[in-house]
């Protein structure tokens, strides 16, 4: 089964690989090793004197609801801070980008027919595979021997840099080979992208539930997050966790190599049954058919995120019951700020990262429209008697409604799983989602951009994500640098009032609804007059 | 009013000039080829009269309608088939044609169960399971099914087996019977031969040649063999004779088509015991005209 020839042309591949992607893959090593020195230097400007950044340490070490976001805080130093406060966020990156290249390099080839043509040109039947893996795990590595420099460039120690480094690869090389796994086992690349990304969130989720100081802090074991955790850079080095995250990769890499040598080209092994022979009586229109896409991401991105709602409210009546129950956290309970109270600062936190989550889900469900495209799917509508506004809008109500629909519905969960325990139920359940609901302009805004960039500039339409990755930077310098009211200002998340924090609902929020609806707006009418590429 | 009227049409990517003053014209009832080689502009025009495409310059009618502004009116009363069918994958064969017949209008049940027959399609299977050629009947299936005046094919047959062309091809000259309209585009030079009236060859862009096969017929070459009792000499020098070989009284060469009555006339004088000549093929016109003369 396994010949010297199934790996031929593997370096062919891997050349064409990195030349495509010559200037993709240099920008995403560039910004996560950016990312990490830029905190490691943010850190070093802010906290350089020692006695300042014990408090700091201290403040956060016992702020439970900062430790379950980000994790116990394993060391003062400067090294220790970083990790601590780039370590998660770190880690999703790294994930989403090995589930990036890896699927860019394998499905998507796939479906466009360009590996048909590759592998009958007498390349072995695993080269393919092999040569993503090679590429994507070699990112990987390069990012993590570049943070290192990057690290001991501003004077932090050079092996704790290295294992801190090792560790984000360790993470991202795991969901490379776990990629790897279920792209043999889906039909597309788009439901291999939803699923990978529903399980670093759900692996989130475990970690969440399974936070440091919590009483089920073993579940943290459970979740890959909870390894790099564990290794504590700067805080002790606990290398052999090095040894779980290589077992696992072994195993998964073994076994997408074991399905890919089963399958036929082109199919996914969860084979296919058959379907209806004629059409429910409800798909007679543009819409229907556009629910007929959008329906399992939405499906998948409900289940997920009642769960985490339930989590993570749960978790936050652990943390409320923590702090009040000690006399000690009074200082702390002034500390956090306002009128709010130590929940309600808990769901700001919350609800403020994972907005972007639902902000690269509007991005995903607004770039349908996108890959609807470019596999000429949508040419047999539109020679239909589907009027091209009728298509655009048929898809972008999902991509504006879906990512709402999540948000109060994770809101709801949250709240009705808190107030349950607190038997507080109808008040917390609506101060929550209504505090979830000032986040969808800035949301929409990323609807918009993507609209935009689909409608007006079709090929840069990923530029989308960009425009993501630049907002997610944004706000981290914002917490750090006293930056530029009006580079803060760029991110649409800057003008979201805070409700839970005692923020009142200001003109701000409504200029950003009409940004969004402007860029949508803008985008349609873009859509209408250029040319369908094919 | 002609179902297809194409005036000086001109298309531009970016510098490239896909579509040089093309002219086009196809009248109701008619079954018109397209032809011309890869990269020639078929698919250009054809998305052009599809709304697909935004045109630079020139006049393009079809049914009476602009194709950019009214494309959507215009939709309802056309079926396309395109060149290279790609289908949503979740959704099965069945379920594709019936969306596309309720979008298109003119669906007809009985005509759905006859081409579902013949086709030997079986609709139940999802779309990303099928192959090119079966893709390409499901997409041929949901235009047929549709009861619409104009048809419009770009390389309809291309992964179908040589039974499922012929079924196509029947499936045709019953839209021709019934005096709708179809544009075909290929460069399956046998099924433009068997199916249409006329053609139009285009080539980087522009027309170089239209009208039926007779009148193109008569700009090619028949070829002939011929074995003479006498060996035959200066049939080199005779205008007409092109690519002549001669191996004593064993004589092959191609002649232009009105030149044959001389050339026969030349050649009796020889004493000829066996003729063959073949008539011009489409194949021969495109080397005439793609090959280097």
């Amino acid at each position: 089964m396994r010949s010297r020839d199934d790996y031929s042309g593997t370096l062919t591949i891997i050349r064409l690989m990195l030349k495509r992607d010559k200037i993709i893959i240099p920008l995403l090593i560039l910004f996560m090793v950016l990312l990490v020195a830029f905190v490691a230097a943010s850190f070093i400007n802010l906290y350089s004197d020692e006695t300042v950044r014990m408090a700091f340490y201290l403040q956060m070490k016992n702020n439970p609801a900062v430790v379950s976001l980000l994790g116990s805080l394993l060391d003062p130093s400067i090294g220790g801070l970083t990790v601590w406060r780039i370590g998660f966020p770190a880690s999703l990156i790294m994930g989403l980008m090995g589930v990036f290249l890896m699927v860019r390099h394998t499905r998507s080839e796939e479906r466009k027919g360009r590996l048909e043509l590759i592998n009958s040109a007498g390349v072995g039947r695993q080269a393919v595979l092999s040569a993503a893996l090679v590429t994507t795990f070699a990112v990987n590595l390069i990012i993590a021997v570049l943070i290192c420099l990057g690290l001991a460039a501003q004077g932090l120690d050079v092996y704790n840099s290295l294992v801190m480094g090792m560790s984000l690869a360790a993470f991202g090389c795991l969901f490379t080979s776990i990629t790897g796994v279920v792209i043999q086992l889906t039909e597309n690349s788009g439901d291999a992208r939803y699923l990978m990304a529903g399980l670093l969130v759900g692996f989130f989720i475990v970690r969440v539930f399974g936070w440091d100081d919590g009483d089920y802090s073993w579940v943290s074991w459970l979740s890959p997050y909870g390894w790099v955790h564990h290794i504590g850079p700067f805080a002790g080095n606990e290398m052999w966790i090095f040894g779980i995250f290589l077992f696992f990769i072994i195993f998964m890499t073994i076994m997408a190599y074991w399905l890919s040598s089963m399958r036929d080209l082109g199919a996914g092994i969860i084979s296919q049954r058959p379907g209806p022979a004629r059409a429910s009586n409800y798909l007679r229109s543009s819409l229907a058919l556009a629910w007929r896409l959008h329906r399992g991401m939405l499906t998948f991105w409900i289940i997920i995120f009642i769960l985490m709602g339930i989590m993570l409210g749960f978790t936050a009546q652990t943390i409320t019951d923590m702090i009040s129950g000690n006399p000690q956290f009074v200082h702390l309970i002034l500390q956090l700020g306002g009128n709010a109270g130590i929940t309600d600062s808990y769901f700001t936190m919350m609800l403020s990262f994972l907005s972007l989550i639902f902000a690269f889900y509007a991005i995903l469900a607004t770039l349908k429209l996108q890959s609807q495209e470019s596999n000429r799917y949508s040419e047999m509508v539109l020679t239909s008697s589907v009027s091209r506004n009728g298509w655009a809008v048929s898809n972008m109500i999902f991509a504006v409604f879906a990512p709402a629909l999540v948000l109060i519905i994770f809101a709801l969960s949250m709240g009705l799983s808190y107030g349950l325990l607190t038997n507080d139920i109808s008040d917390v359940t609506i101060r929550i989602v209504g505090a979830a609901l000032m986040y969808l302009p800035a949301i929409w805004v990323f609807t918009g951009i993507s609209m935009l960039l689909f409608g007006a500039f079709p090929r840069l339409a990923s530029l989308s994500w960009v425009a993501l990755a630049v907002i997610v930077v944004i706000d981290l310098l914002g917490e750090f640098f006293d930056i530029n009211q009006w580079i803060l200002n760029i991110s649409p998340f800057t003008h979201i009032p805070q409700l839970l924090a005692g923020d009142t609902i200001k003109t701000p929020i409504i200029l950003l609804s009409i940004v969004a609806a402007l860029l949508v707006l803008m985008g349609l009418l873009a859509y209408q007059r250029r040319d369908i590429m094919g | 009013m002609s179902v297809i009227e194409i005036k000086d049409l001109t298309k531009y990517y970016g510098k490239h000039q896909a579509l040089n003053k093309v002219n086009l014209k196809v009248e109701e009832g008619e079954v018109y080829g397209f032809i011309g080689p890869n990269g020639a502009g078929k698919s250009t025009t054809l998305r052009i009269i599809l709304g697909m495409l935004r045109k630079n310059d020139g006049d393009v009618k079809i049914m009476g309608q602009d194709p950019w502004k009214d494309a959507v009116q215009l939709h309802r009363r056309l079926a396309y088939v395109p060149g290279e069918v790609n289908l949503w994958p979740k959704l099965t064969g069945g379920e594709v044609i019936d969306l596309l017949g309720r979008l298109r209008g003119g669906f007809s049940e009985e005509r759905l169960e006859e081409l579902i027959k013949i086709f030997k399609m079986d609709p139940t299977k999802k779309c990303s399971a099928y192959s090119t050629g079966n893709k390409q009947k499901v997409a041929l299936i949901a235009a047929l099914v549709c009861d619409v005046e104009l048809y419009i094919f770009d390389e309809p047959t291309l992964g179908l087996d040589p039974l499922m062309e012929g079924v196509f091809r029947k499936e045709v000259k019953k839209l021709k019977k019934d005096g709708k309209t179809v544009l075909l585009s290929s460069h399956i030079l046998s099924e433009v031969e068997a199916l249409c009236d006329r053609v139009s060859i285009i080539r980087e862009g522009e027309i170089i040649e239209t009208g039926t096969f007779e009148e193109l017929r008569h700009l090619t070459r028949t070829s002939i063999t011929v074995d003479t009792l006498k060996p035959t000499s200066g049939l080199e020098e005779l205008p007409g004779v092109h690519n002549l070989t001669l191996e004593g009284t064993h004589a092959h060469f191609s002649v232009d088509t009105e030149k044959i009555d001389s050339i026969l006339k030349y050649m009796t004088q020889y004493g000829i015991k066996s003729l063959l000549s073949a008539p011009p093929t489409l194949d021969e016109l495109f080397i005439r005209y793609y090959g280097d003369e």
